[in-house]
């Protein structure tokens, strides 16, 4: 039951992140099948970064993400860091993590759980998720 | 509406940018650009795609071109603006913890 909805979820928030729409973002889409969300960023002078979110629980728990070389290979250190990107191992994962509010390293991190995701859940999108991870992106992993 | 009755619509001289909305989620048009007065400001494009995507709720969003932030009740001649324009639209990114 709780698949059925995060799988429909899933395929809602994704239908319009088509290839057009990912380059246009200077992103590239490496699949979108549920409940992995598999796309990348790179651009010129900036070290390309891939992340997969896991949405297996989605939204009933934040979306789980994890932070990839362009071949798909989790980070176990990030080649850079700052911002939302924390290069120190999460206890869960034991690989960096975003920690940004709408992730779920950061809603179970011991500082920021009071800080609960069910607050966000209903304001909350993938797509808004991975233009702000961009975003944060664009300001730290220059070359 | 005949082409020639549409020309007479236009003032002479008039000058055109091909817009797209890119928001988060989706693009507007999906697969084209809209062709829309040089003279007109952001704010109605950005309308209407929020419109045809169902964004009920834009507060905090930014507007850039070219990695750029602009404000969208400029008009494009004024941002300087020309050709094919894509405005990128969505929320400020936020803090790390």
């Amino acid at each position: 039951m709780l698949e059925d909805l995060a799988r429909a979820l899933f395929e809602e928030e994704t239908e319009g992140m088509t290839e057009t729409h990912c380059t246009a973002l200077q992103r590239v889409r490496f699949s979108a099948a549920f409940p992995i969300l598999d796309l990348g960023f790179e651009a010129p002078n900036m070290v390309p970064l891939r992340l997969q979110l896991n949405a297996q629980r989605y939204n009933a728990e934040a979306p789980a993400i994890t932070l990839c070389d362009w071949e798909g290979v989790p980070f176990k250190t990030l080649p850079r860091s700052g911002g939302i990107f924390n290069n120190s191992l999460h206890e869960a994962t034991r690989l960096p993590f975003i920690c940004m509010i709408g992730t779920n390293e950061y809603h179970t991190h011991p500082s920021h759980r009071g800080d609960n995701w069910s607050q966000y859940r209903d304001s909350r999108t993938l797509a808004a998720l991975v233009y702000q991870i961009q975003q944060g992106w664009q300001q730290t992993w220059r070359r | 509406m005949s082409d020639h009755n549409k020309n007479q619509d236009k003032p002479p001289g008039e000058k055109f940018v091909e817009v797209r909305v890119v928001t988060t989620a989706a693009l507007f048009p999906p697969d084209s650009y809209e062709r829309v007065p040089a003279k007109q400001k952001l704010t109605p494009m950005l309308n209407r795609a929020a419109t045809a995507l169902g964004l009920t709720d834009t507060t905090g969003y930014i507007v850039t071109v070219n990695g750029t932030e602009v404000d969208p009740e400029l008009t494009y001649e004024a941002l300087g603006l020309s050709g094919q324009v894509d405005l990128r639209w969505g929320p400020k990114a936020g803090a790390g913890g």
